[in-house]
Order: structure tokens, then C-alpha cells, then sequence
């Protein structure tokens, strides 16, 4: 189980300090790409695949693909009190379907490691590894509609 | 009699003004000049143009996202299936003219399945503003001789 210790390491590095494949360019997210080096997330659409001779292991690099492998979501005010550590997202809630545990591959959705009430997430406009609480992180994205989800620990 | 013959008189001069132009005269179809089409010819040795690298895109807008791993979900809507439904959802974000939109067109020499030389192809739709930040796009292999696409080289590519 990840810790808040290790999280902390994260803090204030660039893509490039953390992603060995050299999946590291400015102009790409990496938020899901952050969360997946962080947790060990191998599948689907990995770093290793997308760059061309990369070696090293993969970390998937798509939100909608880490959320429908959660073990369980849902709306972060539906969050069980005893799931102290879980993947937090924030995109328009239009956007998620909770009953078939799926996310719609819209631009506008953003992934953090949320552990006692503090978000650890990769921020794609400071180039680093940043924390927020949630009340913070809810405003990534300007304009209404957006919402919280959580999503079990893979 | 008089006042007769000057309506008549009128009426020629009014039907003459009033005469339509010379018709063309019908053409044996055989005989019609139609321009001859260019036939496109390709370099082999050069790399694809970034036009011919999105009108390589175009003609593959029908291939399915499922039967691809990498293009699995990336459609923007649930009822998204194939290459163009994808491309038209992040083209379509594009409409809001907030913060710094572009298409971004690479090529570089690669080998498809059987070792033959290919040119790899990238179209990637980018957005950029604060932290609303994405890439999308495609990836596949276009045959030198032809600029077709490569069976099987397609990939989606994008993250967030």
C-alpha cells in the first residue's frame, strides 16, 4: 500500500525525474502517467508503448482506462469513511457513468492518489508533482459542472 | 386596319428583343473535352507531405477503434466506433477559441510487419491552456510507393 511517505518523494519533480521511458514531453498529460509510475499501473496504453525502443517498465497513461479498473467508484460525497486512501478524479460529471464503472474519454479529466485528506497529482501546467486538499482540487478545471468520483485502489 | 398592323409590328419587334440566344448546338458526349486528371505520383524516397499524411487519415476514418488495443474507449462519446468518430471528437474541441489549438503532422522512416520500408505517420489534435492540456491522434504506416496505409499499423495515440 502506497504511503503518504512515498508520495512525498514525488513532490516537486518534472515527468522527466520519474518516467525512465522518456514519455516526458511538456505538451502531453501526464497526470495519469504520474498516478501510474507512482502505483505500478502496467496496463493498457503505457508510456512503453507509446515511445518508440522503450525498455523500461510501462505506466498507463489515460485516465478513463485507471477508473474502469478501480474496484469500486463513485461520487466522492459517496465515499465510504473507512476508504482513507483511494484514486481521486475531477471532469464533468456528465462525463462518468458509475453503475458501468466507465469514463468517457473527454479532454477535460484529471487523476490524483488522495490519502488522508491530502491529493498528491501531477500539475501539467507547473510541470510538477503538486498537493491539494480536495476543496482545491474540485477547481482544476474552470466552469460548472465538473465533480468529484473516487475510485478504489487498484 | 391600320391600328392592327401596328400591334402586329410590335409584337415582332417585342418577339425579336425577346429572342433567346443562339442555342448550342447538341455535342456527340464522345466529342466533350473533359480535363485530364493529374495522376498523383508519389516519391518513394521522400517522406509524405503533412497533407498527404491527413488525407492518408481521412481514408482510414472508417477502420474500427475495438479491433485496435491502443483505440479501445478513446472515442469522446460512448457511441463512438471507428477512427472517424474519434478524430471528429477532439476536432470538435477545438472550437472554442480559448488558449492554443494545433494539429501537429510528423513523419520518419520505419519498417512495417515484413521488414519493408514504411514511412510512420503521425497526426496528433493538441490543446493547450493551464492545465487543460491534451494531445490526441493516430499513428500508423504509410507504403512508399503509394502513401497507403499499412494494415495493422494503426495506433491511437494520446494521454490524460
Amino acid at each position: 500500500m502506497i504511503t503518504a511517505s512515498d508520495l512525498n518523494a514525488y513532490l516537486g519533480k518534472n515527468i522527466s525525474d520519474i518516467c525512465d521511458n522518456n514519455y516526458v514531453q511538456a505538451a502531453d498529460n501526464h497526470c495519469a502517467h504520474f498516478v501510474s509510475h507512482a502505483m505500478s499501473y502496467s496496463f493498457g496504453y503505457t508510456c512503453k508503448a507509446a515511445v518508440a525502443g522503450a525498455t523500461h517498465q510501462g505506466a498507463n497513461l489515460r485516465v478513463h482506462e485507471v477508473f474502469s479498473r478501480c474496484l469500486n467508484v463513485g461520487r466522492w460525497a459517496d465515499k465510504p469513511d473507512a476508504l482513507t486512501s483511494c484514486l481521486v478524479f475531477v471532469t464533468l460529471a456528465s462525463n462518468v457513468h458509475v453503475a458501468t464503472r466507465t469514463m468517457d474519454n473527454v479532454p477535460k479529466k484529471h487523476i490524483g492518489i488522495f490519502i488522508n485528506g491530502t491529493i498528491w497529482h501531477y500539475s501539467n501546467s507547473h510541470h510538477k508533482v503538486v498537493t491539494q486538499p480536495p476543496t482545491e482540487f474540485i477547481k482544476h478545471y474552470p466552469g460548472p459542472g465538473f465533480a468529484l468520483f473516487y475510485g478504489q485502489l487498484i | 386596319m391600320k391600328r392592327l398592323g401596328l400591334m402586329l409590328m410590335t409584337c415582332c419587334v417585342v418577339l425579336a428583343g425577346c429572342k433567346s440566344a443562339p442555342k448550342e448546338q447538341p455535342q456527340n458526349p464522345a466529342s466533350v473535352q473533359v480535363p485530364e486528371k493529374t495522376a498523383k505520383t508519389y516519391a518513394p524516397a521522400s517522406p509524405p507531405t503533412q497533407k498527404q499524411v491527413l488525407r492518408a487519415l481521412l481514408q482510414i476514418q472508417d477502420v474500427d477503434l475495438a479491433g485496435i488495443p491502443s483505440c479501445s474507449g478513446v472515442g469522446t462519446e460512448p457511441t463512438d466506433v471507428n477512427i472517424g468518430d474519434y478524430i471528429s471528437g477532439f476536432l470538435a474541441e477545438q472550437g472554442s477559441n480559448k488558449g492554443g489549438n494545433s494539429i501537429e503532422v510528423s513523419t520518419k522512416e520505419d519498417q512495417d510487419a515484413n521488414h519493408e520500408r514504411a514511412w510512420r505517420s503521425e497526426v496528433v489534435i493538441r490543446h493547450l491552456d493551464g492545465d487543460d492540456r491534451w494531445g490526441w491522434g493516430v499513428s500508423f504506416l504509410m507504403r512508399p510507393a503509394d502513401h497507403s496505409v499499412v494494415k495493422g499499423s494503426i495506433e491511437c495515440v494520446g494521454a490524460g
